[in-house]
């Protein structure tokens, strides 16, 4: 089956070279002050391009990944695993799903002193923040995607004599896979957002941190060359993910991510 | 007798009050025979395989399955209506799946399935998924899981009741040499008579909501059964018998829904 796979792409490129040239022409030194904290874009990526070159914004991006992955790495398959119990078993899901739905809506940032001062100071209090964040986005689709696949299915594999172990990994988590990505793209983006909101205070490294930096030394273009390093991790997320779906939902027509 | 149904019941517990699906059935399938089970769509024939399946428990009454079964190998095997197939497994493993309880490797799982798929024309699609499938290669794979179960007895859900006409015919004709060839019990419900008399030893009529058992017929015929002895005066008979004792159900039903 052949996908459209680039149709978006020329729309979605026509757009951002209207916006961009409008941009452009508008952020002229003559339209006066806005131009400070509005750069062009030539200007924005020229630094983009100068800071990749010479290490520094690589390094921060690199220590912000790494965070996220870190954090992502452990909160999955807690995540996942709950998430798909609670789909699959009602009596599960009435109880965690409050919890679920409580925890999600507790903003992680401001908990963060919380985590400084259980974990200390350092790596391991920023990369649980980046966990417990992206735990809740991952844990609840886990469990919408159990909770969706069909009775029928349950049924076959009850009548075929299957086990409870072999029906949570050959029915509950393939079933809910389709939503399990959707989860995971939401928690390592949540985790990017997390990550660089606590570097813009709690840490001095990454890109919320240069971020920060840029700030306070009034280096404009290098606080948008840094909000542009992460919006283009979040069209990598998009991507990587979009990937393994086509690698490893082939069962379903269409697309889910 | 392998299925041996006495006084079975079933009431479900409605919403206001209880929906009583199935009222005293008593009957027996014996070995090796082709029971077609025709009633009133709604009467509760899924039900009612359901409970010979042991998903479901009768309110009363009781259904015994009585076969020999080896280790692993179940004793019924339930055919299911929209063929039942695991969406995320490649028909392959689908099939293997029928052998889920049996002591096998992997391997020879996968092989006994591409064995079954290799018979019943469906050696090139072992690995595809079942949305790649037609609706009729979809439930001949599900027919497959439940012939390599190995079961004794076959419970079969309307399983033609989604397919166009002729491939409602062919996968008849393929379902009744699979039978032949291992003349397993089989309890088939269906709501097409004609589909009946060309499949069953024996028609078991049902009646409407809640299910009570109006008739046991013999079809009268040979097999193979030819296109001859179909349109023939006995098959007719039959036929006609089957329906009068429908017509005043589906009747009742449809007025019922109105």
């Amino acid at each position: 089956m052949k996908r459209p796979r680039f149709s978006g792409v020329p729309a979605l490129a026509a757009a951002l070279a209207a916006g961009g040239i409008a941009w452009e022409l508008s952020a002229r030194p003559s339209s006066g002050g806005a131009a400070l904290f509005f750069p062009a874009p030539s200007v924005i990526l020229a630094a983009f391009f100068r800071r990749i070159a010479d290490g520094s914004l690589a390094a921060a991006g690199a220590a912000t990944a790494l965070r996220v992955l870190a954090g992502v790495a452990i909160a999955a398959p807690v995540a996942i695993a709950l998430g798909a119990l609670a789909g699959w078993s009602p009596a599960v899901r009435r109880t965690l799903d409050p919890a679920l739905a409580a925890g999600h809506a507790i903003p992680k940032v401001a908990a963060l002193p919380l985590f400084l001062v259980v974990l200390g100071i350092g790596e391991s209090a920023r990369v649980a923040l980046v966990a417990v964040s992206a735990f809740f986005p991952l844990a609840i689709n886990t469990m919408a995607g159990a909770a969706e696949i069909s009775p029928v299915h349950f049924e076959v594999a009850r009548h075929y004599g299957a086990s409870r172990t072999r029906t949570f990994f050959r029915v509950v988590l393939p079933g809910a896979l389709p939503l399990i990505l959707v989860g995971l793209r939401l928690a390592l983006t949540i985790g990017l957002v997390i990550a660089i909101a606590l570097e813009l205070v709690a840490a001095n490294d990454g890109l919320g941190s240069w971020i920060w930096r840029a700030w306070q030394t009034f280096s404009i273009d290098d606080l948008w060359a840094g909000l542009l390093a992460a919006s283009l991790f979040g069209i990598a997320i998009q991507a990587a993910v979009a990937f393994a779906s086509r690698r490893l939902v082939r069962w379903r027509p269409g697309r889910s991510v | 007798m392998p299925v041996r149904l006495r006084g079975v019941a079933k009431v479900f517990s409605g919403n206001d009050e209880p929906i009583a699906a199935i009222a005293d059935l008593t009957f027996d399938v014996p070995d090796g025979e082709f029971a077609c089970l025709v009633g009133p769509s709604g009467c509760g024939k899924t039900t009612l395989l359901r409970i010979v399946a042991g998903l479901e428990r009768p309110s009363g009454g009781t259904a015994e399955v009585d076969t020999p079964s080896g280790p692993g190998r179940p004793r019924t095997a339930m055919v299911f209506q929209d063929h039942g197939l695991f969406p995320w497994m490649t028909v392959a493993e689908n099939v293997a799946f029928g052998l889920e309880r049996r002591a096998m490797s992997r391997d020879e799982k996968r092989r006994t399935a591409d064995a079954f798929l290799a018979r019943i024309g469906l050696r090139d699609f072992g690995r595809r998924f079942p949305h790649e499938l037609s609706a009729g290669m979809r439930q001949r794979a599900g027919i497959a899981r439940a012939f390599v179960s190995d079961a004794p007895v076959l419970l079969m859900d309307e399983p033609f009741g989604a397919l166009d006409a002729q491939t409602r015919r062919l996968l008849q004709e393929e379902l009744l040499a699979l039978w032949t060839a291992s003349r397993k019990t089989v309890l088939f419900v269906t709501h097409d008579i004609e589909e009946a008399v060309r499949l069953g030893d024996r028609i078991l009529v049902l009646s409407g909501r809640p299910a009570r058992l109006r008739a046991s017929m013999t079809v009268p015929l040979g097999r193979p059964r030819g296109d001859e002895a179909l349109a023939g005066a006995e098959a007719l008979a039959i036929r006609r018998g089957v329906w009068d004792l429908l017509r005043d159900e589906a009747r009742r039903e449809l007025e019922a829904a109105r």
